[in-house]
């Protein structure tokens, strides 16, 4: 199983402290956890995290689609998106953005991560 | 927001910001959340006073 050092991006403490508590169960290392676009951006850049777990609605003016698109542009990190409405989210969103139900299962988590970190270093030619 | 009593005190050992007491760190993530503070007087009892700003804030 790959792990992660995760960023993640929630405004609900207590919602973010009982995903904090899960990702690490599974064996991934949470970084940071911050409220706000902005917070995430200065996060990214700073601690270089391999991938961005961010909720859609932050505090601030900005939300989570535009702080993610920020974040893989700069610095290709990989973003997953967490979404109370997965049938809303596909509709508007392309098929790129990488997504998973809000709150997530732990193998559904886990499954759409491998998909964003990609072939590990030992298998690329 | 003022919550005291007038009993034993809080132990003077514990910090209530660092504490394995669930109820407290939900309390310490709520007011957080809120972009309030919270302090605690350990003199006559136990006394914590939460502050919140009212309105938005930047």
């Amino acid at each position: 199983m790959r792990t992660a050092r995760i960023l993640l991006v929630e405004d609900e403490r207590i919602i973010a402290a009982g995903m904090r508590q899960r990702l690490t169960q599974m064996g991934h290392t949470v970084l940071a956890t911050v409220a706000s676009g902005a917070d995430a951006i200065a996060q990214a850049q700073a601690l270089s995290p391999t991938l961005v777990l961010m909720d859609i609605q932050l505090e601030g003016a900005m939300d989570g689609v535009e702080a993610g698109e920020y974040i893989h542009a700069h610095w290709g990190i990989p973003v997953v998106y967490m979404t109370a409405y997965p049938d809303a989210w596909r509709e508007q969103h392309d098929a790129s953005l990488l997504y998973v139900r809000k709150p997530f299962d732990g193998d559904t988590l886990q499954a759409v991560l491998e998909t964003a970190l990609g072939k590990p270093e030992s298998e690329r030619g | 927001m003022v919550v005291r009593d007038t009993g034993v005190g809080f132990p003077e050992a514990v910090d209530f910001r660092h504490t394995a007491s669930l109820g407290l760190q939900l309390v310490c993530m709520l007011t957080e959340q809120l972009h309030g503070t919270i302090t605690l007087d350990r003199r006559r009892g136990t006394t914590f006073t939460l502050t919140f700003p009212i309105g938005p804030t930047s």
